[in-house]
């Protein structure tokens, strides 16, 4: 007990690892076996995830670099180079890494139908989880690279082998994409640890000592277009809606739940701290991308004959909300970015969730194709109106308030932006209304007469969002009391270096 | 020191020569050629072997920087690091040359073969720690003059032979002009000694146009050896036209001891200065800048040029041209971290080359196919299919240099020695970045055919032999290593700062 309390990180980061290679070794011909061990593989995480939740101490107040960071792991990793095995979680991390670890096992329930494959599928996706838990608890600047490249190579095959038609294209367009970000970045490591002095990766020690680092414009860019295209951020997005529409469903889930959050997280963390004063100067810049996305996002979904394509250009309107909230440097804004980024998670994993649904029983995704499905499918329907209406940010639901927040920070600094902005959500309801107009209303499609509702295994991946969607809706207090202390502490940094 | 104390440094190689003295008389009174394959093949091991320990053993008693035979060799750590690394690819060269079935059955004649290995292993040894003119030309002479033999031996098609020949024709010529580099660096200095030539230049202000044309002609015939470009117009057709086992060699451990004699040349005769602080010494071009240049050109290209390639030995050897590249950025960078990241690179270059090549030794075992169309579906075909494949990937993505496998590391150390050089080198770091971007490209269309097809192509697979066991447990520890070196590296990273301790 005393070992897993003090080592809680590295056993979330790295059971999912240790029981892919358990999951190589059993035989492959068992397959209800590999997909049972790695239900529990990923569950055990998400237990370690709510005794880390129940520990995270949320009053932390201080302002310093390393105030806030809790559970911290540190050790020698490669002496003469001066990297450490550096992991630590504050309240950016926390909600992410919850996200991920609840994400994960849904993700395992609702991969139970692939049958190509098994023991392969299921080893890539735990070596996924460990890159994916790793770049969010890493404090260390090359840790977290390692890790950031460690989910691009699981990521090339699910998509690449278990995808949709296109799946070849798609799989190599995300992975250029996304290479093409990472060696940007890792010029920016070398070069920040070459400027540091004495040379070090440590993200804490490199934030204090930032005003070491030269050429902090191209830094600062570089680093952005890194993250930008993770996210994506307009013009970087075109990979995304190849990849989530070709992925198989559990993988889209991981891909818009927990991926591009992955985009954002860098931005708060590495170009929020490390140059906070470039931050302050293109704050203007970030939110002006952060309105394209929203809007464009949205416009394109609207014009989407595939349900899928729709829920992935959705997903770039919604990152716009994260962009626009943090560019924004009030408390409201910050907390509502990164509210933001848990809130997308959970809904966009439900709409890929319910698109697999109907997919696996009609075989198209295509909008107009059905019709008037409500009553044959009662449960389907309720459900996914329920996540289409938190998707257009319905009161009561939880992208509302993350929502509102941003729009309530971003107000404050960028008005007409803003206006520009709400004028997106008034987009996005009409996309989210009128696919559910088309598809569970009006006329019924015959086709469909004998469509079989939902079964218990979809039924248990689906129902546990739901309920976050609307308890968070109702009571946010349990994940934004997480963030406060960080948030504030990010917020004064920026401001700090503006006056 | 004199001649009759430098012997004792020089155990290795008077093992190795009097090995290679011991096994040609064999070879002649051993007439009974049909079964004494596996003899000779065991015998070279065996040399091989004896050779490595006997040159360990030297190691740990070596004086470090000690001059043998009056300044023909140097004893220190970059010549023992390399010729281990030499001797060891030597090594693997012997054992692939047991797996493949283009050389383990067909000759008549395996006693030449495994001379012509030894001697070229001796070849490379002693470039590792040549300091003189003379003998560096002797040394690569020998390792040059076998390796157009090696190139044809295994004489069964049409482009063995013309592999064979042109490789021949453009090595004759690039020594003939590194020759007369030579020629002129004598012309002006007056020595064929480093140490010499550099006091001279030290001392005396030699003409900086004739310094340079020599340098460039002496670059020419190295980079040669690398196949940098331009001199890697012999590096395709020899790649698809020598035995495989030996094309793994050509890339690696003749590459290796190709560098080496670049690092002795330029920075014992050119590196002068004290404390890490390098000037260039004499009048003479930029060097490090004209290796820049030809790094990224040498990058470029290789990586462009692989592009469009349907031969798996063809991808390969453009892929080693793009490697050759990277490496020499961290010559350019002229620097100590700068030597002891091309070191490190160079081990874990043969570490993952040596990996892919072997699963290419054994997919062409089985399926009789150069051709990358014929890896479609490999993964899918049994369980030897799936391990290959799975083995060939992480070469591959190792070779890309993507975390968390030692290519990536190799490329972090390359990239660290020449961003710590300031901006002089920026933009050299950007091209290898994007670089990488480009070769991953091409290595995903072997991953793409044989993880993301749906097809099967090519011959079905044998079922697991017993014969198997050799190259498949070797093709297992080298993807080990590659992963093992991603993750800790610490103790190849101090044998690699060893190698730039020979800069004073």
């Amino acid at each position: 007990m005393e070992f897993i309390n003090s080592h809680l990180l590295s056993l979330i980061t790295f059971i999912p690892v240790i029981g892919s290679l358990f999951v190589l070794a059993f035989p492959r011909d068992k397959a209800n076996l590999i997909r049972w061990s790695a239900l529990v593989i990923t569950i055990i995480p998400l237990l370690l995830a709510l005794v880390l939740y129940a520990g995270f101490d949320r009053s932390t107040a201080g302002f310093s670099h390393t105030a806030g960071i809790q559970f911290i792991e540190k050790y020698t990793w490669i002496r003469d180079f001066n990297m450490n095995f550096f992991m630590g979680v504050d309240g950016l991390s926390m909600p992410m890494v919850l996200l991920c670890a609840l994400i994960c096992p849904i993700c395992i329930l609702a991969s139970w139908n692939v049958e190509r494959g098994v023991k392969g599928y299921f080893f890539l996706f735990l070596l996924l989880e460990t890159g994916m838990m790793g770049a969010f608890v890493a404090l260390d600047f090359f840790l977290f690279f390692i890790f950031w490249e460690v989910m691009l190579l699981p990521m090339y095959f699910l998509i690449g082998i278990w995808g949709g038609p296109r799946r070849e294209y798609a799989a190599i367009k995300f992975f250029i994409y996304t290479l093409v970000g990472s060696v940007i970045i890792l010029l920016v490591i070398i070069y920040f640890y070459l400027a540091s002095a004495p040379h070090t990766f440590d993200m804490t020690e490199l934030a204090k000592n930032n005003a070491l680092f030269g050429n902090r414009m191209i830094c600062w860019f570089a680093l952005f277009i890194g993250f930008a295209i993770k996210v994506p951020i307009f013009p970087f997005h075109t990979w995304l809606p190849d990849a989530h529409v070709e992925a198989p469903t559990a993988i889209s889930v991981i891909l818009a739940g927990i991926l591009l959050k992955m985009g954002t997280y860098g931005i708060l963390r590495i170009n929020y701290t490390m140059l906070p004063d470039m931050t302050a100067k293109m704050a203007t810049f970030m939110a002006v991308l952060g309105v394209i996305n929203i809007i464009y996002g949205a416009l394109c979904a609207m014009f989407q004959k595939d349900l899928k394509k729709l829920v992935a250009y959705s997903s770039i309107s919604h990152m716009g909300y994260v962009i626009l909230g943090i560019a924004s440097f009030t408390d409201e804004g910050l907390n509502g970015g990164i509210f933001q980024m848990f809130n997308h998670g959970v809904v966009t994993a439900m709409l890929f969730l319910l698109v697999g649904v109907i997919y696996d029983r009609a075989h198209h995704r295509e909008i107009d194709g059905f019709g008037g499905i409500a009553p044959i499918v009662p449960n389907y329907s309720f459900l996914a109106f329920l996540a289409f209406f938190a998707a257009l940010g319905l009161p009561g639901l939880n992208s509302f308030i993350s929502e509102a927040l941003v729009l309530l920070g971003a107000f404050q600094k960028y008005r007409i932006l803003t206006a520009v902005a709400a004028t997106g959500a008034i987009i996005t309801a009409a996309y989210c209304l009128w696919t559910l107009q088309r598809i569970f209303l009006g006329k019924l499609n015959e086709n469909y007469a004998l469509l079989p509702d939902i079964t218990m295994t979809e039924a248990v991946t689906l129902i546990p969002l739901g309920v976050i969607v609307v308890t968070l809706g109702i009571y946010p207090h349990p994940v934004l009391d997480l963030m406060k202390p960080t948030v504030s502490f990010l917020n004064n940094l920026i401001i700090h270096m503006k006056l | 020191m004199n001649n009759l104390a430098s012997l004792n440094y020089f155990t290795a190689e008077i093992f190795l020569s009097g090995f290679i003295i011991l096994l040609l008389v064999m070879s002649f009174l051993r007439m009974d050629r049909d079964n004494g394959i596996g003899f000779y093949y065991l015998a070279g091991v065996f040399g091989i072997a004896v050779t490595l320990i006997l040159d360990l053993a030297g190691w740990g008693e070596s004086g470090d920087g000690a001059i043998l035979f009056y300044g023909m060799a140097r004893n220190d750590h970059l010549a023992h690091l390399f010729k281990f690394l030499c001797v060891l690819s030597s090594l693997i060269l012997m054992v692939f040359s047991m797996v493949s079935r283009e050389t383990n059955k067909r000759f008549d004649n395996p006693a030449e073969y495994v001379l012509l290995i030894l001697s070229s292993t001796l070849g490379m040894i002693l470039m590792a720690s040549s300091s003189n003119l003379l003998m560096l030309y002797i040394s690569l002479e020998l390792l040059s003059l076998t390796s157009y033999i090696l190139t044809g031996f295994a004489d069964r098609e049409e482009k063995t032979s013309e592999a064979a020949v042109k490789y021949l024709l453009y090595g004759g010529i690039a020594s003939g002009v590194m020759l007369y580099g030579f020629s002129l660096l004598y012309g002006v200095t007056g020595t064929l000694d480093y140490t010499a030539m550099r006091e001279v230049l030290w001392e005396h202000k030699v003409s900086g146009m004739v310094l340079s044309i020599s340098t460039i002609m002496i670059l020419a015939g190295m980079g040669f050896k690398i196949a940098a470009f331009p001199f890697h117009a012999w590096c395709p057709d020899v790649y698809e036209g020598a035995p495989t086992p030996f094309t793994a060699f050509l890339s690696v451990g003749s590459k290796a001891a190709g560098f080496v004699i670049i690092v002795r040349f330029f920075f014992q005769i050119f590196g002068a200065g004290d404390g890490g602080n390098f000037e260039i010494l004499g009048d003479i071009l930029d060097w490090p800048m004209a290796i820049a240049v030809l790094s990224a050109c040498t990058m470029t290209y290789g990586n462009m040029a692989a592009l469009q390639q349907r031969n798996i030995k063809r991808l390969l050897a453009y892929s080693s041209i793009a490697q050759a590249g990277y490496v020499l950025m961290a010559v350019a960078s002229r620097s100590q971290p700068g030597i002891s990241s091309a070191f490190f690179y160079l081990c874990v270059y043969f570490i993952m080359n040596f990996g892919a090549f072997l699963a290419v030794i054994i997919i062409n075992n089985e399926l009789n196919s150069e051709m990358i169309e014929d890896y479609e579906g490999l993964v899918w075909k049994s369980r030897k299919g799936a391990f290959l494949a799975s083995m060939l990937a992480i070469c591959l993505f190792s070779l890309t240099g993507v975390p968390p496998f030692a290519g990536f590391i190799g490329k972090l150390y390359l990239l660290l020695s020449v961003l710590a050089k300031g901006s002089s080198l920026y933009w050299l770091a950007v091209i290898a970045v994007i670089n990488t971007v480009i070769s991953f490209y091409y290595y995903s269309r072997i991953l793409r055919l044989m993880f993301l097809s749906r097809r099967l192509r090519g011959a079905d697979l044998s079922k697991l032999e017993k014969s198997d066991y050799l190259p498949y447990s070797v093709m297992a520890g080298l993807a080990f290593l590659t992963i093992l070196l991603g993750i800790y590296w610490e103790p190849l990273d101090g044998l690699s700062r060893l190698a730039a301790t020979f800069i004073k």
